[in-house]
């Protein structure tokens, strides 16, 4: 039916009310709102239910399909920004981070979290299995790498291949072609084994002097860096000293990696809540005063100069960042190829790369070439899809 | 007095009455309106600047600043959604309603229509789709003036289409007027204003007076040449002008619905197009904010005593109704009819030119921030209105101007400064990662109030053409995820462009949207 009145606009008085209502919810959810962001919760749980303050981790993570779990918690109900997780309402204290996935080295860290603030971490998990490429000499006619059955077959057992070769019987060459990635890379062991020597009678030079000076009271200066184990990436800068490997950071003291600096809270609990190394070092570090607790303020920011890389209390044979990595150092130890993390909060999270008594390793752009006895290999340091 | 003058309300026979731009002024005058020139572009950039820079040194105030406006956002989408929801209930109930049974009850044989047709280079045929929906409408055609209005400017083209539009329709309509307009008038800008005036004028002395009908008994309509009617638009416009209050001092605005060739319209077009729709159909349920725009109708009498359209200026749709109220010392309303018209959304054959005129289009209509120094230098001028009434205009004014440009720019882009900007003490804290979740989860929310718009849309538009697929229906629904960029590329952006340039007294002319249908 056709209808035969106009219908009126909004009433004055409806307009009004609906107005007023908004007005109402704005007051109410703008004070609410902004106490919930800077980190108040309404403790539902508790044996007295009161409000209380709440801070959070920020764990950036290289891989994506790992399973996390805070304080022994698995985390489901986390944000996730690009590759990093974002945990929220967590208590002021220690939280226990693990992140896992099958086949790659869990991470651990204990970590402090503040009421108000989010603790930062970068998390790191390696493949427990070696993931190789061998760059092998020769290559069939099809570009694939040929190995020789008799020396290879159980050479690198512990280790997975991310490329198929073919195993030729024999040692015999005449149907291959000699490939040039290999030739390139023994390159570069060549003129890094030189530069190896050369440290190494230099090294063997200062041991010397050292213990030629032992009986002496003359204090020796021993030279803390040289050109060749010095290594930069970014604005960190990655040194030995005294058989100890450190990392500095040589930027804008605003753009300083988290992990230098801890939140002072009082003496007891700042060596709870970051280890005590990281108390020790803070103490060391205030030259005015032998007690830090008297020249630090409780919440005060303290930053670290710089930070020793665990050794496993073996000697360092070579070390470098991790390609386009300021955060994870390379160390080739007495029994293997490691991956140190440089936050050292807690403790290092520390992975075997590669395991060997006998390997010589460089860093050819973002490739890690080991040498292993007579073979090239290139370690990946992801699982292969 | 000057006698060619009298026929002006007092207050619209000042000299600076109709001013289109501080430079027509001189003295402090001149200074004070070239003042209210700036403002608005001032305060737009002020505002941006002013939450970088609050991101930088301040940035928990920016931070608390963005969650509130957020919120506000949300609830602002609520409180439009709720009045668009009323005007779409209204103009659905008003277009089945049987206007001309509705105004059997008036004595309204004394009324007449004139139609103004201001056009530039449109085509024969969009001319004519126009004259023949009129010539469609249930209403007495004797009863109408048609006043087709051509530019002299504009070449014999459009002479030629006069010529053949008056032949087709001249025993049609009670009367077919054309009129030229002629090109580079001293103290004239080239454009809608300057033509419809000179039509207006002519029509009062070769029609009106020479058939002595009284300016007080004719309701002047004035339609965009892709303006086509539906059929009860004048019977609805009777109903309004006999049953409000005081129908001499008021205009009667329609709802354009930008829907001509929706189907021809690129997404993006359609958004736009329909965005518009909208704002006027929440503009038509608050009527305190509603000014005249685009295709509206007014009688001829209160046109006459205010000396028609402005000439001198781009936004003379808008501007008329502020010479209105200003001339009737703030005793002037607009009538929202909630009843549509239809237009054509901003279409052109490639995207990039899409893109480019509705850019144009926008920029000239956000360009009507030049009635906001017109404005507050005639309530200045003009104690007759009431205190209260200016005060509360002008807030509007200046809440409107201002939030056009800056509300879509803070909320999309601005929002996330304090995390870019903020001081590595901010970056630490949980408000720093708290920040950006709660702005996009409110933003989400407010997104709700786009699937209200989504399904109004649905049931607004023209039958489907029948080589169009029915997954249009589908993109037509979807499309509205494309309102952030709209809001900013087809609102913002345009709206400071328009302020900046009016800021620096770049004025601009006025630009013809080209039309297209296939």
């Amino acid at each position: 039916m056709t209808p035969t009145t106009h219908l009126p606009p909004l009433s004055e008085k409806n307009r009004r009310r609906f107005f007023i209502s908004l007005v109402l919810i704005f007051s109410i959810a703008v004070p609410l709102m902004v106490f919930y962001a800077i980190g108040y919760r309404f403790d539902f749980n508790g044996d007295i239910q009161n409000i209380k303050a709440v801070g959070g981790l920020y764990i950036a993570s290289g891989i994506s399909d790992g399973v996390m779990y805070v304080d022994e918690k698995r985390v489901d109900n986390m944000r996730i920004f690009r590759s990093a997780a974002y945990i929220q309402n967590l208590e002021e204290g220690v939280h226990e981070v693990h992140i896992q996935r099958d086949g790659l080295y869990t991470w651990v860290k204990d970590l402090p979290v503040f009421a108000h603030l989010v603790t930062e971490a970068e998390s790191f998990n390696m493949p427990v299995r070696p993931q190789i490429r061998i760059a092998t000499e020769w290559v069939d006619n099809a570009g694939r790498g040929v190995l020789f059955e008799s020396a290879t077959t159980t050479h690198f057992a512990f280790a997975s291949s991310t490329v198929s070769y073919v195993l030729a019987p024999g040692s015999a060459t005449t149907t291959f072609t000699r490939d040039i990635e290999h030739t390139y890379v023994a390159s570069l062991f060549a003129s890094s084994t030189q530069e190896t020597e050369m440290l190494r009678q230099l090294k063997l030079l200062q041991e010397q002097q050292s213990e030629r000076f032992n009986f002496s009271s003359a204090t020796v200066t021993v030279p803390t860096t040289t050109a060749t184990t010095t290594k930069l990436f970014r604005d960190s800068l990655l040194f030995e000293r005294d058989g100890e490997v450190y990392v500095t950071w040589i930027g804008r003291n605003a753009d300083r990696p988290y992990y230098y600096c801890v939140r002072y809270a009082g003496s007891k609990m700042t060596k709870e809540l970051y280890g005590e190394h990281v108390y020790e070092q803070l103490s060391e570090q205030v030259a005015s005063s032998t007690d830090l607790h008297s020249a630090a303020l409780v919440g005060e920011r303290l930053c670290r100069d710089m930070i020793r890389i665990d050794r496993l209390r073996q000697d360092v044979r070579w070390f470098n960042f991790m390609p386009n990595s300021e955060h994870i150092v390379m160390m080739l130890l007495g029994d293997g190829l490691y991956a140190v993390e440089v936050d050292d909060r807690s403790w290092q999270n520390t992975q075997l790369l590669y395991p060997g008594s006998d390997l010589q390793v460089l860093i050819d752009g973002e490739r890690i070439y080991i040498q292993d006895g007579d073979y090239y290999l290139e370690l990946v340091t992801q699982i292969a899809a | 007095m000057d006698s060619h003058l009298s026929h002006l309300l007092p207050y619209a026979q000042r000299h600076d009455f109709q001013v289109g731009r501080a430079s027509e002024l001189s003295g402090k005058d001149r200074l004070f309106y070239r003042a209210l020139e700036i403002l608005p572009g001032l305060a737009s950039w002020t505002t941006l600047i002013g939450v970088l820079l609050l991101s930088n040194y301040a940035p928990f105030v920016a931070a608390y600043f963005i969650i509130g406006f957020a919120i506000f956002w949300v609830l602002k989408t609520a409180f439009l959604s709720f009045h668009l929801r009323h005007n779409w209930k209204r103009l659905r109930h008003h277009m089945k309603v049987d206007w001309e049974l509705m105004i059997e009850r008036f004595e309204c044989g004394h009324l007449y229509h004139m139609v103004i047709l201001p056009f530039y280079d449109e085509s024969e045929e969009i001319v004519n789709a126009t004259l023949e929906s009129i010539a469609n409408a249930r209403y007495d055609k004797k009863s109408i003036i048609i006043v087709l209005a051509s530019e002299d400017r504009a070449g014999v083209g459009a002479q030629e289409i006069c010529k053949k539009m008056h032949e087709k329709w001249k025993d049609t309509f009670g009367s077919f007027l054309t009129t030229l307009h002629p090109a580079d008038v001293p103290g004239e800008m080239s454009g809608k204003g300057s033509n419809a005036s000179y039509a207006a004028e002519q029509a009062r002395k070769k029609v009106l007076d020479m058939h002595g009908i009284r300016y007080n008994h004719t309701i002047v309509s004035i339609f965009d040449i892709d303006t086509v009617l539906y059929a009860d638009y004048f019977n609805c416009l009777v109903w309004h002008f006999m049953t409000t209050d005081e129908p001499l001092k008021s205009s009667f605005q329609p709802v354009p619905i930008f829907n001509n060739n929706i189907w021809e319209a690129s997404a993006l077009s359609r958004v736009v197009a329909m965005s518009s729709t909208f704002w006027e159909m929440i503009q038509q349920e608050r009527p305190e904010r509603l000014a005249t725009f685009s295709s509206h109708a007014v009688s001829f009498k209160a046109l006459y005593e205010v000396g028609y359209w402005q000439k001198n200026m781009v936004s003379e749709d808008s501007r008329i109704f502020w010479n209105l109220l200003i001339a009737n010392n703030g005793k002037y309303n607009v009538v929202p009819l909630s009843y549509p018209v239809s237009m054509d959304a901003n279409a052109a054959p490639t995207l990039w030119g899409t893109i480019k005129n509705i850019y144009r289009q926008h920029r000239r209509w956000t360009y009507g921030v030049e009635n906001f120094a017109y404005i507050i230098y005639h309530f200045t001028k003009n104690k007759k209105i009431s205190r209260r009434k200016r005060v509360v205009i002008a807030l509007q004014q200046a809440e409107g101007y201002w939030s056009l440009v800056t509300n879509p720019i803070m909320l999309f882009i601005l929002g996330w400064a304090p995390i870019f900007l903020g001081t590595q003490e901010f970056h630490r804290t949980v408000l720093s990662y708290n920040l950006p979740i709660m702005v996009r989860d409110l933003l989400i929310i407010a997104m709700f109030g786009l699937v209200v718009s989504s399904v109004i849309s649905l049931t607004m538009l023209p039958k489907r053409p029948k080589e169009k697929s029915r997954l249009l229906y589908v993109v037509l629904a979807v499309q509205w995820v494309l309102v952030p960029v709209t809001m900013i590329v087809f609102s913002a952006l345009p709206g400071l462009d328009a302020q900046t340039r009016l800021m620096f007294g770049k004025y601009m002319g006025f630009w013809v949207t080209p039309k297209t249908r296939s």
